[in-house]
């Protein structure tokens, strides 16, 4: 038998009969668990149940304002016994001028209230309670059954189910439950416990345990995690501190002179272009070190002392003082360059750069870029790959192969590609080179500058088995929720 | 990066080499294959190689790789008696014009196409979109020279190519799309650039478009090539890379003499720089030891001239090769030459003591303690729309910073706090289990008229929770808690306005005499503007004032 049938059981051998009401109150269990309970007990034959279906009264809206205020016959009759004339008895009545006249009809047919001549109200000395208010009252305190209506107030039930809104009727179904057969009732006088509390720990002997369903369902909880791309940042940075670069950081908004006229990047390149980059409306910075705008506008248009040609056009200041939410991090490493140019270093940075793209499966506004730059004397294009290889195969891809490309900045530059297995293809990952003099002469350089960048969503959708850069951000909480930890 | 489309026929033809090798060397010379058919390749090349916008150019690297051809082709400039003439008054609006003329041609359709696919990414790239320079193809045929490069007016009227009746200058402009989209170039509106023989025959309305009656066609033996611009330097580039693709294509080049006043220039100008590099250099950069016989080798198979001397090894650059600025352009061209694929990863390098940002390790910390107390820490872009962050949660926009021309209203507004977006993420999670608790630590942006960049960033920590009983008393207790067990600060609260949050269920907090945010439930009206249906609280306080 079930624990709580034996609970059922148990209540009805003291009392035979019961409601099902009654058996939830009695035993402390909720009237679903009861039902479940006498359905079960039914079944065996053990109980028998007998369905009763009765009428119940319930006060309406403005039956409940008459137990507590009187009826409105009775509201004037008290507020006549302070005032003279019908006009100020109407005004204070507060009712309706439909409720009002019902009301003082009622009060006159009663023989409580007289009118005379231009609206003189006479108030008689005794007004008897009327059946409607014991009626009323009796419900006020609790719903009572059609069957258990005093004789008495038959006929004012009558007359205020005549009147809306004062009483209401329901349905109400009873389930009475009969005990067919008393058990022996050794078995149920041995207590059952649901719940071990601290109470009954201390009473230290083994307790009989009520057994739970311990197949159904629990509520499901969902534990605070970081976001997918944070852990992929964290892996990324631990190779890179593995290999022994530093972390470094700086501004995402960032002069133009920054992100391109340092890297030597022409003012009229395509790249620069407000169809391509995002400018920040009317805010200008204002640039300081004028040697340093010296030797690098001299780079651009003439080469400086670097040996260039370079680029062969006039150099703006204006161009370079617009503020742009910086479209690589390698502005955060030239500037790092610039600070320290005759150290000899390895430094990342991971952080958001930005472009003007539409939004779409594989390109993002904003997304994380991490460059690894290293300045040393016998740094070369070789060491970059080497570089490269053991990073790329740190974070799993052991098939790693260059291709020579091209950015204004970097010569020679090679463009890394990693193999998947999953998808059984090459894909590109990011730009490298070294650093061309134009760039590094001007900063007061005279290493040889190592640098690769790729932007991490890529790698991070190969990681997750997914294919829309879109997913990443759109922190939908199933998706945030569902990832598996330990993949 | 600019792509042009090749075919395989075509370069197995130019470069004696089946397609099978063709297809595997195109990578090693800085060639992306973007796709590729029967027929057809669609090639990806980068941008400073402008020789690569045709076939011919192409094949002219592939040729050094595979040896079929190596260093500068010996090529001769015949001189011709063609002249244009400059007029004084075309100066101030677009000063400039060279030009050549090719004979004895042989064009068929697929050289025709890759002629004009030239001139295209020509006009793109070093031409800026036709600022720079403009180029013109002309059958000689119907010029009768000398050409006069001069001025009219908007009425003046010729029939443009592709059409077939006469139409003025102003038509021009307003009706057809190269004008619609180029005749912004042209600063003056009552005088504008032609290029017409002594017939008053039109070659040319640069930089917009070509007259009819010197349309170049298959029947085309003999062509004039004009250029016009404002950039003399991009010019002379372009036509050195037109010159070289048309002796490719089988023609005869001959010079054209610009008559600028008193002043004659022979054009176009194929002159070969030089300069000089040594083993040491290549050995520095790259990393390769190689002698200098290697090093000569490699320069002449990248289509460069080089020989050894006593000093070291003398280059000669040619004309097209508009991409050599430094000596690293040519030491590259060594890695090129040398094979690229010969390029072995190193991997000797030094010890080093790598470390993290002090800041990243305290944000990280926070974060831990953050997700132990139940938090999904979600990501958003420093970028907000409008609608988000500032007309939902009724904030006044009088300090935003805005971003130029976004093309998408997504992206409008540089973010100075995180909250608001926070609020976004929950109205898009409506149908997902609740509790819902989440946060971000990300940079917000404010104006500050003493930085260098008139912008000042800090990092930001925000926490929102919603849930049928999300409450001033639960959040504030995360805010406390995470305060008090990551920083070891406890924060005093005050009553303050926040926009978005209900006045009697919100504080201002400080630490010290310092404000550094703000925790609270947020107005139901609030909620309604984000289609929330679930009380939320929120918190939002500044990191970087504490950590």
């Amino acid at each position: 038998m079930h624990w709580l049938e034996k609970k059922v059981v148990a209540y009805l051998a003291k009392n035979n009969q019961a409601h099902i009401e009654d058996i939830a109150a009695g035993t402390g269990e909720s009237i679903d668990q009861v039902r479940r309970a006498v359905e079960w007990l039914r079944e065996k034959h053990l109980v028998s149940i007998n369905v009763s279906v009765k009428r119940m009264i319930y006060l309406d809206d403005k039956g409940k304002k008459a137990a507590e205020f009187g009826l409105p016959e009775r509201r004037i009759y008290s507020l006549a016994k302070h005032v003279t004339g019908l006009e100020d008895l109407r005004n204070l009545s507060g009712m309706s001028e439909f409720e009002f006249n019902a009301a003082l009809g009622r009060a006159k047919k009663l023989g409580w209230i007289e009118i005379k001549g231009k609206g003189e109200v006479l108030v008689n000395s005794d007004a008897k309670e009327l059946p409607e208010e014991r009626l009323l009252n009796l419900l006020s305190k609790a719903p009572l059954a059609e069957e258990e209506i005093p004789k008495d107030l038959t006929e004012a039930y009558a007359g205020l189910l005549k009147r809306p809104g004062y009483i209401e009727t329901k349905e109400s179904k009873e389930v009475l439950v009969t005990l067919l057969k008393k058990p022996d009732i050794s078995e149920f006088e041995q207590k059952e416990y649901t719940v071990i509390t601290p109470e009954l720990i201390k009473q230290g002997y083994e307790l009989h345990l009520a057994p739970l369903d311990v197949v159904s369902p629990v509520p499901v909880l969902f534990p605070g995690r970081l976001h997918p791309v944070t852990n992929f940042i964290n892996e990324v940075r631990e190779i890179l501190i593995s290999m022994g670069f530093i972390e470094i950081t700086g501004p995402i908004v960032q002069p133009s002179f920054w992100t391109f006229d340092a890297l030597f990047t022409p003012q009229d390149h395509p790249a620069r272009e407000m169809q391509d980059s995002l400018y920040l409306a009317g805010l200008k910075s204002k640039l300081l070190n004028n040697d340093l705008i010296q030797r690098i506008s001299q780079t651009h248009e003439n080469g400086w002392k670097t040996g260039s040609k370079g680029w062969r056009y006039k150099w703006s200041l204006d161009e370079a003082e617009k503020c742009v939410l910086r479209t690589h991090t390698t502005a955060i490493s030239a500037r790092y360059l610039a600070e320290n140019p005759e150290k000899e270093s390895r430094v990342f940075c991971i952080g958001k750069v930005f472009r003007n793209e539409n939004l779409d499966a594989t390109h993002l506004f904003e997304f994380t870029q991490i460059e690894a730059v290293i300045s040393e004397k016998d740094a070369t294009a070789r060491k970059l790959l080497g570089y490269m290889q053991t990073f790329y195969s740190s974070l799993g891809f052991d098939q790693v192969r260059f291709r020579p490309t091209y950015f204004p900045y970097t010569e020679p530059s090679f463009e890394p590609s990693i193999y998947s297995k999953e998808l059984n293809q090459w894909l590109e990952v990011g730009g490298s080179g070294v650093f061309r003099p134009e760039v590094t002469r001007p900063l007061g350089i005279s290493n040889n500058v190592l640098a690769w960048g790729f932007g991490l969503e890529r790698i991070a959708l190969l990681r997750l088995k997914e294919d829309d850069l879109r997913k990443l951000y759109s922190n939908n909480l199933s998706w945030l929720r569902g990832k598996i930890e330990c993949l | 990066m600019p792509v042009i489309s090749v075919m395989l026929d075509r370069l197995e033809r130019l470069t004696g080499r089946p397609k099978e090798d063709v297809i595997e060397a195109l990578p090693w010379i800085g060639v992306h294959i973007e796709s590729i058919d029967k027929e057809y390749a669609r090639l990806e090349y980068d941008p400073n190689r402008p020789d690569f916008s045709t076939d011919y150019g192409i094949a002219r690297a592939l040729k050094g790789r595979f040896e079929k051809e190596l260093g500068i082709q010996r090529r001769n400039i015949d001189k011709s008696d063609w002249k244009i003439i400059v007029e004084e008054k075309v100066k101030p609006i677009r000063p400039f014009v060279i030009g050549l003329l090719a004979h004895d041609l042989l064009l068929d359709d697929e050289t025709i196409r890759q002629l004009i696919s030239m001139q295209e990414d020509l006009h793109q790239g070093i031409g800026r979109k036709r600022k720079k320079l403009a180029i013109g193809l002309h059958d000689i045929a119907n010029i009768r020279p000398p050409v006069k490069y001069g001025t009219v007016g908007p009425d003046f009227k010729f029939t443009p190519l592709g059409y077939k009746h006469p139409m003025s200058i102003d038509e021009i402009l307003k009706i057809t799309e190269v004008g619609r989209l180029y005749g912004p170039l042209l600063s003056k509106k009552d005088v504008f650039p032609i290029l017409m023989d002594s017939h008053n025959t039109v070659l040319s309305f640069p930089p917009i478009v070509n007259g009819t009656a010197t349309q170049v066609t298959y029947r085309t033996k003999d062509l004039l090539v004009d250029m016009t611009g404002t950039d003399m330097q991009a010019m002379e580039d372009a036509l050195a890379i037109v010159a070289e693709a048309l002796w490719d294509a089988g023609g005869k080049i001959f010079s054209i003499t610009v008559k600028d006043g008193e002043r004659e220039m022979k054009t176009p100008n194929l002159a070969t720089s030089t300069a000089r590099i040594s083993p040491e250099d290549v050995e520095k950069l790259i990393g390769l030891k190689l002698d200098s016989e290697t090093i000569v080798k490699s320069l002449r198979r990248a289509r460069l001239d080089a020989k050894e001397d006593k000093e070291g090894i003398e280059v000669r650059i040619p004309r097209y090769r508009v991409d050599i600025l430094h000596t690293v352009d040519v030491v590259e061209e060594v890695a090129y030459g040398y094979g690229s694929e010969n390029l072995t990863p190193d991997f000797g390098f030094k010890y080093s003591k790598g470390s993290e940002l002090e800041v990243n390790k305290k944000v990280e910390a926070i974060k831990r303690v953050a997700v132990g107390l139940g938090l999904q820490e979600v990501l958003t872009y420093s970028l907000s729309s409008k609608q988000t962050l500032y007309d939902r949660v009724l904030r006044d926009p009088v300090n935003a910073i805005k971003v130029e021309s976004p093309k998408s209203s997504l992206y409008e507004y540089l973010k100075d706090c995180l909250s608001p977006d926070l609020l976004r993420i929950l109205s898009e999670n409506i149908h997902e289990q609740y509790p819902q608790k989440i946060f971000e630590i990300s940079s917000v942006f404010s104006r500050d008229d003493y930085s260098e960049i008139g912008v000042k960033e800090s990092l930001s920590l925000a926490v929102a929770i919603s849930s049928d009983i999300a409450t001033f008393t639960e959040i504030r207790s995360l805010l406390d808690t995470i305060l008090l067990r990551t920083l070891g600060i406890r924060a005093e609260y005050y009553e303050g306005h926040v926009p978005f949050l209900a006045d009697g269920r919100s504080a201002k907090c400080k630490v010290g005499s310092k404000e550094i945010g703000y925790v609270g439930e947020i107005k139901p009206r609030v909620l309604l503007n984000f289609g929330l249906r679930m009380p939320v609280a929120v918190f939002e306080i500044d990191l970087s004032s504490l950590i």
